[in-house]
């Protein structure tokens, strides 16, 4: 079972409405043959109209699919023949496990005795062999799951389509079968392209995450480089938390800029725009008003002053919200450095790099 | 606390109690020869009796085939109904509906008036030139299965639409996205899902058809006797009251073994509809 047949999809101003609701707007996606791509965005943003309109079942008003160079968009779903695990999984109820996952092959007429081995293997893949005899309503929901992982790759096509593969799954479980799908994507080389909601899942497997919003792709890239680089505010507080920082920005030398309000100022570098998006693991959090600060950190550090409103201890992190004159900042600390909790009413100094910061177009907050 | 409220179930209790259950015992002892003697003759009549025989060999005959052509029938307004638009629904609704509402009595002479020798169908059929003489459409099985299928039919798409509306569309899309053409995914995934259904409806309208009385004797011209019909020429005419007790006490209990049966298959919450 390799990818190595191709596998490559390209959207070309792909568009769909549905009555008067524009469930997707002029997406253009290039997907590499064998990559892993998440298509994330909140609720109603279009990712499972993206993910029909490459299976077949849903018709685009205008634009483009190719497969490979080939346009697939005349041919309907049993051609293209992609893998789909849809949400809810879809198994057939009458049909066993092996029942299910054979049926792809019983219906391109293969011999029996190869399929027997096909669906073997396949089984095996998602670990599943014991089990091929119960029926789907015996199965507990991770099992499920891999039933439906096997059924969409025992035909070895060269595309599999996941809708929300793992949000009906506990998260000890989710987290489980997030390692699982990303070791058999990489065993197997074939094409995923995936929807979820779950950020966190998209930073574990994805070699590339889509960020939707209302039908329109906002920005795409490699996990880490959307989470260090986001382009806007909705990037930024979707994938992860993040601090908006908002005053009077006036330009300093070096590329650098002074972001006032109030008495306070920070450094940032300068960027697109004019709000400060700092993610809360950047910012330490020591006690205030004390005089011993450690020598060595020049101006490329920036100090805020301020006074804790909050903090709660999680067991790995705590997570202090700390009123300043920017308004209230989330700050995580390791609960293992966080020395002598700080706790409510204390007076607090927040510190973080000046390359931490990232600014952005202001826009209204979602 | 509960004991206030059992008074006021009593009324109830009484009156089918007095109106059901005693004269449905009487019943049962008439079968059985009572008072007069006891013996089981009625019953071995019902095996030994040619007329009795070939009388219940039509009624079952007629009724299987009615039920299978309710099926079908059934089957396919049930599924325009549940995947077609919401105008059309509600437009088929009403055709199956409408009927519903009307009378046995003026639904079979409706049926009579329109397909007998000089009726509506014949005359429009000999006048397009389309057959030479009037066709035989009343007055014999055709008429009776005809009009048992219009009566039952709604029997059949209820239950049926219902299961429908519940299937999950994702299954007939997962079928076709694994390779599967839409015929192909219609019998492979679709039909066996609404199974249980399928049985359901047809146990259903199996029973009503059972105890049809007055369709067969108005579209059967009285050339087709059915049970019911049986049993009420023995009670009104020949007045064999036995015979008619042991004939009703066999249809309840086959109707009471068929409800047995399939409440085990699908479950009785879903066979009454409400699950
Ligand atoms: N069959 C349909 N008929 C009408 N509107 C639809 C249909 N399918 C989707 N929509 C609308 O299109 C928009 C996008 O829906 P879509 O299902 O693609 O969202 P999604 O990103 O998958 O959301 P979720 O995370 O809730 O699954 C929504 O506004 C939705 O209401
Ligand atoms: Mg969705």
């Amino acid at each position: 079972m390799s990818g190595a047949s191709g596998g490559a999809l390209s959207l070309r101003g792909v568009t769909k409405d549905f009555g008067r609701t524009r469930a997707v707007e002029d997406v253009t996606l290039e997907i590499a043959q064998g990559e892993f791509v998440s298509l994330l965005g909140p609720s109603g943003s279009g990712k499972s109209t993206i993910l029909m309109a490459i299976a077949g079942f849903v018709a685009p008003e205008r634009g483009e699919i190719l497969l490979d160079g080939r346009p697939i968009l005349g041919l309907p779903p049993e051609q293209r023949a992609f893998g789909v695990v849809f949400q809810g999984y879809a198994l057939f109820p009458h049909m066993t496990v092996a029942g299910n996952v054979e049926y792809p092959l019983k219906l391109r007429g293969i011999p029996r005795a190869e399929r027997r081995e096909r669906l073997a293997k396949a089984l095996d893949q998602v670990r599943l062999g014991p089990l091929a005899g119960r029926y789907p309503r015996q199965l507990s929901g991770g099992q499920q799951q891999r039933v439906a992982l096997a059924r969409a790759l025992v035909f070895e096509p060269p595309v599999i389509l996941l809708d929300e593969p793992l949000s009906a799954l506990d998260k000890k479980l989710r987290v489980d079968l997030q390692i699982e799908l990303k070791a058999l994507h990489e065993r197997l080389g074939t094409t995923f392209v995936n929807v979820t909601h779950d950020q966190e899942e998209a930073m574990n497997m994805s070699d590339r995450i889509v960020i939707l919003n209302e039908g329109r792709i906002l920005q795409s890239g490699a996990p880490e480089a959307l989470y260090n680089a986001p382009a806007s505010r909705f990037v930024a507080d979707f994938l992860g938390r993040a601090n908006f920082l908002s005053g009077e920005l006036s330009p300093l030398a070096d590329g650098l800029a002074r972001l006032t309000r109030g008495g306070a100022a920070v450094t940032v570098r300068a960027g697109a725009g004019s709000l400060l998006a700092l993610r809360p693991e950047r910012i330490s959090v020591r006690a205030g008003g004390a005089a011993d600060r450690p020598a060595g950190d020049g101006p490329a550090t920036n100090r805020l002053a301020g006074r804790v409103a909050s903090a709660v201890f999680n067991g790995a992190q705590v997570l202090y919200r700390v009123e300043t004159d920017f308004g209230e900042i989330l700050a995580i600390e390791p609960s293992f450095r966080a020395e002598g909790h700080l706790a409510r009413g204390d007076a607090a100094e927040l510190s973080w790099p000046v390359e931490a910061g990232v600014l952005l177009p202001e826009e209204p907050a979602p | 606390m509960t004991r206030p409220y059992l008074l006021f179930v009593l009324p109830a209790v009484a009156l089918v109690g007095l109106m059901f259950l005693l004269p449905l015992g009487w019943l049962a002892a008439l079968s059985f020869g009572l008072p007069e003697s006891f013996g089981l003759e009625h019953y071995e009549a019902i095996v030994t009796s040619p007329g009795i025989r070939s009388m219940l060999w039509t009624t079952l005959r007629l009724v299987t085939i009615t039920t299978l052509v309710s099926l079908v029938l059934g089957y396919l307004v049930a599924f325009a109904m549940a995947h077609l638009g919401e105008t059309q629904r509600l437009m088929l609704t009403l055709f199956v509906l409408v009927p519903f509402w009307l009378s046995v009595l003026a639904r079979a002479l409706a049926w009579l008036i329109l397909l007998r020798h000089n009726g509506l169908l014949n005359e429009a059929l000999t006048g397009a030139g389309l057959v030479e003489r009037p066709l035989q459409l009343v007055r014999n099985e055709l008429g009776v299965i005809i009009g048992m299928v219009h009566f039952l039919i709604p029997y059949a798409v209820f239950p049926l639409f219902a299961a429908m509306t519940t299937v999950d569309r994702r299954l007939v899309m997962a079928a076709r996205s694994v390779g599967a053409r839409p015929w192909r995914a219609f019998t492979d995934v679709y039909v066996p899902v609404t199974l249980p259904a399928i049985f359901g409806a047809g146990v259903l309208v199996f029973i009503f058809g059972l105890g049809f009385y007055v369709t067969p004797a108005i579209l059967g011209g009285g050339r087709v006797v059915m049970l019911s019909e049986y049993i009420s020429v023995s009670v009104l005419q020949t007045l064999r009251w036995a015979q008619a007790g042991a004939l009703s006490m066999v249809l309840l209990l086959s109707v009471i073994a068929l409800v047995w049966l399939v409440a085990r298959a699908i479950g009785f919450r879903r066979l009454a509809g409400v699950g």
